[in-house]
């Protein structure tokens, strides 16, 4: 047998192997297990719904996915994983949760079942890894899919003649997506007088709606809710002020009716209903758009990324809960959720990918064309601060958008209120040492 | 002799009386005492706990801290509080005006004499009752989306402009109480029609041929014959109205800003959403004192009647 042939056979050997490792026998640690599960009602619940039963062939596993609203599911989480046997085997950790979820010991550590089964975490996008994988150096949590957040445009509005024309009459320039935060809002205010539909569909429902969507708002222009560096409350800034100021606006001048009392589904439903032009909202909507179903506005929705420096940048990660009744069998299962085929196979099905390499797969690309964007999006975006007490940063922001939206409060006073509060939030954070 | 076993006679009846009340004191603590111990596992434990934890400071994710005495009903004692009881106070006083004042007509109606298909209307006044809250709420929110929601397109048919509802700070609150007075009136209905078909008819008979007109015969011999019932009627409404939660939740969250906030889902949302265990605790032995008060009032009033 010549050197080649035994290289080969060796390499072939090792592939097998190696294969054969990295899906140790599902079936013998998961053989008659019932792995529960709680996710969010969201195309990428759908796309996994799909392909969950080809695990139950493998393994012998039964996967139980109960799929709730995302405001149910924070309080039907933190009661099972204060108890000594959780009623979850798996979970999905939004990405605010996860410094929370880490510093009070929830979720286990996954670097030595990554490096025993050599799970290759780099086809991750590095930005998703930040928030939603490695906390403090430990990893613990594999990325399942992202929120990228970015400007939702209809595309046959904005492309029609009529349009540009009176866009450029108004604005004194030939017609372009808008670039800044500012140029959005007085764009959203025109397009909705002369179209006659709201010029932004908004969500400004207390308390995650309202801080997802104004947050792009605070990241655009540059501000931030803290100093990262030293903890100190930064968004009392002239950016942070001026970002709610104009997301007050729009929400009086721009946004559908019933826009405070509106969370994502509802920016969906006005889009798809061809009652508005644009929306700052996230990406994944996109396959409910596009369902002829339901949707009035099948292939005419656009996506750009947010105007202005940063949008919000959101992910849910796949981790193992410390009080799982079987954690091996809950690790085979996310290794076998994040393979490269099944992770394919979720993203064609209206998934939202979190390696790198699906967005550059032809077929992936061909069925979501508009995902071509998502590498631009992920790149002028960032996260919440991974902190212990940030589920609790978004409920001050909305009181602070509340106390604006609602109460009429000068946006300066609201947020200085609210100081004292989100100084509390840091103090004694583990995680900011 | 005679006199002896006369004695005897006498005696023994009082003995065996006197062995029935201990054997019946026995039984009566034997058979009590497991419902008791139940009673203190799933309703004394717990609150015992809940006022022990409202002494603490115990945010979930860092787990229990230090006792600190009063020092989350001090730091309730703000502006938030302030703002969280007035709106309950708002929704409480509305609905349980707006309620009785519907159930108690309706009730009237329904027991007139020459009503036909008396119980056929009321089966279809108690079916908001027997809804779940969830999914009333569910209903009305879908109805009245500001989008979608049919009761804007019926307004826009006479020419009225599209509302927010739930999503209009100056409408929320109003929304709300609609749709809790839509829910919570056939139970202000079934208790008062009680009330009313247990009265005697004597009176009003009596009145009647003394020339009473309707309204003289409601004013001086229904209401006040009846006002025991309405009290009740009334304290119940008010204690369960204090509480309102489940609406809320699922049609506004509390928003928008803070408008239909009330004490029970700011209790909820220092719970779960601040994982503040030990503030939410104190809230809610906050409420706990004021139901507990509206109770006393109710079986003081129980007891004259």
């Amino acid at each position: 047998m010549s050197r080649f042939y035994k290289a080969s056979l060796l390499a072939t050997v090792a592939c097998v192997l190696g294969a054969t490792s990295a899906f140790a026998n599902p079936a013998e640690v998961c053989k008659d297990v019932t792995l529960n599960m709680l996710l969010e009602t969201v195309p990428d619940t759908v796309a996994l719904q799909k392909v969950a039963p080809e695990f139950e062939a493998l393994s012998g596993a039964k996967v139980n996915i109960e799929a709730v609203n995302y405001s149910l599911m924070h309080e039907k989480l933190v009661p099972s994983l204060t108890a000594s046997s959780g009623a979850y085997d798996v979970l999905v950790v939004d990405s605010y949760w996860v410094g929370e979820f880490v510093t009070a010991k929830w979720i286990q550590p996954l670097d030595e079942r990554i490096a025993k089964d050599g799970v290759d975490t780099s086809v991750y996008f590095p930005a998703l890894m930040d928030i939603n994988g490695k906390i403090k150096g430990t990893t613990y949590m594999l990325p399942f899919w992202q929120y990228a957040m970015g400007l939702l445009y209809r595309k046959d509005i904005v492309e029609a003649p009529e349009f540009q024309a009176a866009y450029k009459t108004e604005f004194g320039r030939d017609w372009r997506l808008p670039e800044t935060l500012e140029e959005y809002a007085e764009l959203a205010k025109w397009a909705g007088k002369f179209t006659g539909k709201a010029g932004a569909a908004m969500s400004g429902q207390r308390a995650d709606p309202v801080v997802m969507e104004a947050t792009n708002y605070v990241f655009s222009l540059g501000a931030d809710f803290y100093n990262r560096e030293d903890w100190v409350p930064t968004l009392n800034s002239p950016e942070g002020i001026k970002a709610v100021t104009v997301y007050a606006d729009l929400i009086n001048n721009a946004a559908q009716p019933g826009a405070l009392g509106a969370n994502f589904d509802d920016v969906a439903n006005a889009l798809k209903q061809d009652k508005a032009v644009f929306a700052i909202t996230y990406l994944f909507l996109m396959p409910t758009l596009q369902d002829p179903k339901e949707s009035l506005v099948v292939d005419k929705i656009g996506f750009a990324r947010m105007p202005g420096e940063d949008s919000l940048l959101g992910a849910w990660g796949w981790a193992v809960p410390s009080n799982a009744s079987n954690p091996d069998c809950s690790w085979e299962f996310i290794k076998w959720v994040e393979s490269k085929d099944i992770a394919l196979k979720r993203g064609i099905a209206g998934g939202q990918p979190t390696q790198t390499w699906i967005y550059e797969n032809a077929d992936f690309i061909k069925a979501w064309p508009a995902m071509a964007a998502v590498g631009d999006a992920l790149a002028h975006a960032k996260g919440l601060p991974v902190m212990s007490r940030a589920t609790q940063l978004v409920e001050v922001f909305a009181e602070v958008m509340g106390d604006v939206l609602a109460n009429g409060t000068d946006p300066a006073t609201a947020i200085t209120n609210a100081e004292d509060k989100l100084a509390a939030l840091t103090r004694g954070d583990p995680l900011l040492k | 002799m005679k006199s002896a076993t006369t004695s005897m006679n006498l005696r023994a009846p009082h003995l065996a009386r006197k062995g029935d009340e201990l054997s019946l004191g026995f039984y009566k603590f034997v058979f009590m005492t497991p419902t008791i111990l139940v009673m203190m596992l799933v309703v004394a434990a717990p609150l015992l706990y809940s006022f022990y934890l409202s002494l603490h400071e115990y945010i979930v994710t860092y787990g229990q801290g230090p006792f600190i005495g009063l020092g989350n009903y001090v730091l309730l004692m703000g502006r938030e509080f302030a703002g969280v009881s007035w709106v309950t106070m708002k929704l409480t006083v509305s609905v349980v005006v707006i309620e009785f004042l519907i159930a108690f007509s309706l009730a009237l109606l329904l027991n007139q004499s020459w009503l036909r298909f008396r119980e056929f209307y009321l089966v279809i006044l108690m079916l908001p009752m027997l809804m779940t809250p969830v999914a009333v709420a569910l209903m009305f929110r879908l109805m009245f989306n500001p989008n979608l929601g049919i009761i804007n397109w019926l307004l826009s048919l006479v020419g009225i402009p599209a509302q927010g509802w739930f999503g209009d700070p100056n409408l929320a609150l109003a929304t709300v109480i609609f749709v809790d007075a839509w829910t919570e009136t056939s139970l202000m209905l079934i208790m008062l029609y009680a009330g009313l078909r247990s009265l005697p008819q004597d009176p009003v008979e009596a009145a009647r041929i003394d020339g009473a007109n309707a309204w003289q015969i409601l004013r001086h011999v229904t209401l006040p014959t009846l006002r025991p019932v309405i009290l009740v009627t009334l304290l119940i409404r008010m204690i369960t109205a204090l509480k309102s939660y489940d609406l809320i939740y699922i049609l506004t969250q509390g928003g928008p800003g803070k408008t239909t906030e009330t004490i029970s889902f700011y209790a909820y949302r220092l719970g779960f959403r601040f994982l503040d265990i030990g503030q939410a605790a104190a809230v809610s032995f906050i409420l706990l004192i004021a139901v507990v008060a509206l109770t006393l009032v109710l079986l003081r009033i129980l007891r004259e009647r």
